[in-house]
C-alpha cells in the first residue's frame, strides 16, 4: 500500500489510549510496542516445552508468525484497527440522525483522524463537504463522527462549505426521505494508537491470550500418553499424567483472561446498546 | 529466487555477529541496523548482491513505513566490504521510526526485487510511555481523495 498524503487533519487532539488523555506522567506505562516473541514467551509461555517428540520446535521465528496471527485475529473479534490505517466508506442518510444535526458511525474504529466529511455521487461528484470547523471530533474513540454547526453563535459569520455540480438536487431529499443507503462519504484513518508502532499494554496481553492459547494448544497434542508402565526382570515402574489434558487449566484460565479483556478493550472503543421494554 | 532479510542483532565484525527475529530499538538512539541477505529457497542460503558484471551496480534500498507518507523514511542501505550478504543501515537521531514492518528494494542492474520482513522492527519511546501521543489538529481539509494519487491498497 502506499502511504497518504497527511497534510491535513482533524482529530480531538487527545489520546487515544487512555482515552481522552491530554497529558499523562510517565509514571506509569500504558503502551509499548507490538508484543514480542520473547515476551510471548516471558508472560504466557514459562514453563512450556516448545517442542515435539518428533523433534520439531517453536523457534522464534514461528513465534513471531503466531504473534502476527494473533493480531490478525485480534482485529477481528475486536472490530478495532490495530495500528493506524486511513480508510473511505459510505454511511446512509438517516432522517432521525440528521435531527440530531449529523450523527454518524463509522464502521472501523476507533477513528484517530478525520479527513473528509462529504455528500458523494455514485459517480464520484463531490456534491458538498461539511466543514472541519462543524465536525465534533470528541466522540471519536467510539467511532462516532458528530457536526454540531454552531460557531455562528459564538462569532463565526460563515464557513466556507463547497456545493458542486447537482449539487442542490441531492441536499433537497433530506426534505423527503427517511433514508438513503450511501449518502455521507467519510475518509478517517482509525486505529488504536496515534504513535504507530505503538498498542495499549492491555491489547498486546490480548494478543498474547490469543497466540498462548493457540501454541498451547498444539502443543498439548504431542502428550499422547495418559499412563505409561515398564517392567524389567520383576521389576515395574509406572506413571500416568494428564496426557492430551496436559494444559487443559491453563488454556482456561486463558481463555477466561482473553474474553474479559475483550469486554473491557469493546467497552472502551464501542459503544453499547441497551434494549428492553419500559 | 526468493530474497528475506535477516535481522542481526549483535553486531561486530563478518565473524563476530548474532541474527535474530527482529530489531529493537529506542526511538531517538543512534543506531545502525544490520541485516544478512538469505534466499528462502534455498533453505536460508546467505545471498551476495552485485556479483557479476550481470548484476551491478547492486544497491539497497529500507523502507520504514507508515501511513502518512511524510514519515515515511527510505534508507539506503551500505553492503559489507568483507561479506556481500551482509548489509547496514544508518540511523539518526533525528530519524523517526515505527515499529512493524520494513520494506526492502535490491536492484542489481536493472533488476528490481522487493519484499518485506514482518514485524522487524520494534521501537520503544524511552520519554513518556504513558499514553501514544497527540496528533495534530489544523482544522482544515485540503485534501481530495479523487487526485490523491497516493491512496491505494
Amino acid at each position: 500500500m502506499n502511504p497518504s498524503q497527511f497534510n491535513y487533519t482533524k482529530s480531538y487532539g487527545t489520546a487515544m489510549y487512555p482515552v481522552h488523555a491530554l497529558q499523562t506522567s510517565g509514571l506509569l506505562k500504558r503502551v509499548e510496542p507490538f508484543l514480542t516473541p520473547e515476551q510471548l514467551l516471558s508472560r504466557f509461555l514459562k514453563g512450556v516445552p516448545l517442542a515435539f517428540p518428533n523433534g520439531d520446535v517453536f523457534t522464534s521465528d514461528d513465534l513471531k508468525d503466531r504473534i502476527y496471527l494473533a493480531q490478525n485475529t485480534a482485529e477481528i473479534r475486536l472490530k478495532v484497527t490495530v495500528t493506524r490505517e486511513l480508510r473511505q466508506e459510505k454511511l446512509p442518510f438517516k432522517q432521525e440522525d440528521y435531527k440530531a444535526y449529523i450523527h454518524l458511525t463509522a464502521e472501523q474504529g476507533p477513528i484517530c483522524t478525520i479527513h473528509q466529511l462529504a455528500i458523494v455521487s455514485a459517480d464520484k461528484n463531490n456534491i458538498f463537504e461539511i466543514p472541519p470547523e462543524w465536525i465534533e471530533a470528541a466522540n471519536f474513540s467510539k467511532s462516532i463522527i458528530n457536526v454540531i454547526p454552531l460557531l455562528a453563535a459564538y462569532g463565526v459569520n460563515s464557513v466556507q462549505g463547497a456545493v458542486g455540480n447537482a449539487g442542490i438536487a441531492f441536499l433537497t431529499v433530506v426534505d423527503g426521505l427517511n433514508w438513503v443507503p450511501a449518502y455521507w462519504q467519510i475518509q478517517y484513518t482509525s486505529g488504536l494508537s496515534n504513535t504507530e508502532g505503538l498498542v495499549p499494554t492491555i491489547v498486546n496481553e490480548y494478543i498474547g491470550c490469543i497466540a498462548a492459547i493457540d501454541i498451547l494448544s498444539e502443543i498439548a497434542q504431542s502428550f499422547i500418553f495418559n499412563s505409561q508402565s515398564q517392567t524389567q526382570d520383576g521389576v515395574t515402574q509406572s506413571s500416568s499424567g494428564p496426557g492430551p489434558r496436559v494444559y487443559v487449566q491453563r488454556i482456561e484460565d486463558l481463555t477466561k483472561k482473553r474474553d474479559d479483556l475483550e469486554k473491557k478493550i469493546k467497552a472502551i472503543f464501542s459503544q453499547k446498546f441497551f434494549l428492553g421494554n419500559f | 529466487m526468493r530474497l528475506y532479510s535477516k535481522a542481526i542483532i549483535n553486531w561486530c565484525d563478518v565473524n563476530m555477529y548474532t541474527t535474530g527475529n527482529q530489531w529493537s530499538i529506542r526511538a531517538g538512539d543512534p543506531n545502525t541496523l544490520y541485516f544478512q541477505l538469505i534466499d528462502l529457497d534455498q533453505n536460508g542460503l546467505r545471498y551476495v548482491a552485485g556479483v557479476g558484471t550481470a548484476n551491478q551496480p547492486a544497491s539497497m534500498l529500507v523502507t520504514f513505513m507508515s501511513i502518512d507518507q511524510s514519515n515515511v523514511i527510505q534508507i539506503a542501505a551500505q553492503q559489507d566490504p568483507n561479506d556481500g550478504s551482509i548489509w547496514s543501515v544508518p540511523i539518526s537521531p533525528a530519524q523517526v521510526l515505527f515499529g512493524g514492518n520494513v520494506q526492502f528494494q535490491l536492484t542489481q542492474a536493472n533488476m528490481v526485487r522487493n519484499w518485506i520482513v514482518t514485524a522487524m522492527l520494534c521501537v520503544e519511546y524511552p520519554v513518556n510511555c504513558g499514553s501514544d501521543g497527540q496528533l495534530a489538529d489544523v482544522n482544515v481539509f485540503n485534501y481530495n481523495p479523487f487526485t490523491n494519487s497516493g491512496t491505494g491498497v
